[in-house]
């Protein structure tokens, strides 16, 4: 197995959130040695997927106007 | 929300000067409300449906909000949608947060057997990105697809699903790893640049 599909395999496994820890240091590792290869792909794929499958639930107001005002205290 | 769009191949066509992303990381604080209002009932319903405990997703949802001001600057504009990277962000916290209380997410189940031509389906469809992941994921075998719906929307483990689906372990890594590989290159075909298999990596 070659490097880069060590790299898929680890991303592929943090995108399902089946990465024990070890494997994320991994992870972290060959990103941190390889910046310029695409840490985000299988991520933006399974965002995807979720985006087709979530069914919409309205954010609270009462929470809305939280995270406006936690927004600008931050 | 629910619009299917015509032409995926045009990601969302949201330019530098149009995301409110962009505009938080240039320090529009203007853009923080806006961000809120659009993006808001998506968050919402990430997040409630990986995190049971309405408490814990009240404050969860709060963790995205802070993590997509941070990460604001990493939004590109032709790469992927805002509304992709906004649940993008919002999976990775949520995973993290998991992971760091020792759970997995778990989401409410869906139907065994799922009918990917009904109208149900076109109407939650969110962004361009989403109308390929469903096209990609029809060319699928259904108990290919079938594993990948339950480890990506219903949360399961691989090792959940090789018992549930009655798999070998490998079979199941191997479904999914081929999943979200047919997902990541469609994506990678219609985006302009940057995603790996359509661009550069």
């Amino acid at each position: 197995m070659t490097l880069r599909e060590r790299f898929h395999d680890l991303l592929i496994l943090r995108a399902t959130a089946d990465c024990t820890d070890e494997q994320g240091r991994e992870l972290d590792a060959i990103i941190r040695d390889h910046p310029d290869w695409d840490a985000d792909q299988f991520d933006l794929a399974a965002a995807a997927i979720q985006l087709a499958f979530v069914r919409p639930v309205a954010l609270p107001v009462r929470l809305r106007q939280q995270i406006h005002l936690s927004s600008h205290s931050s | 929300m629910g619009s299917v769009v015509a032409d995926p191949r045009e990601l969302d066509p949201v330019g530098a000067e149009d995301s409110f992303l962009l505009r938080i990381a240039n320090g529009d604080h203007g853009a923080v409300k806006a961000c809120i209002d659009k993006y808001g009932n998506l968050v919402w319903s990430i997040v409630r449906r990986m995190v049971p405990s309405p408490a814990d997703a009240e404050d969860a949802v709060q963790e995205v909000f802070l993590d997509l001001w941070k990460n604001a600057s990493r939004f590109e504009p032709g790469r992927s949608s805002e509304v992709a990277f906004v649940a993008m962000v919002t999976r990775r916290r949520m995973i993290d947060r998991l992971r760091a209380r020792d759970r997995r997410p778990r989401t409410m189940a869906i139907p065994e057997e799922m009918d990917f031509s009904s109208d149900e389906h076109e109407r939650i469809e969110r962004s361009a990105e989403a109308s390929l992941a469903m096209r990609a994921l029809k060319e699928l075998k259904p108990e290919q697809r079938r594993v990948v719906i339950l480890s990506v929307v219903e949360g399961m483990s691989h090792g959940e699903i090789s018992e549930r689906m009655r798999l070998p372990l490998g079979t199941v890594k191997s479904y999914i790893r081929r999943g979200l590989t047919v997902v990541r290159e469609s994506l990678a075909s219609s985006a302009p640049k940057g995603i790996e298999g359509g661009g550069v990596e």
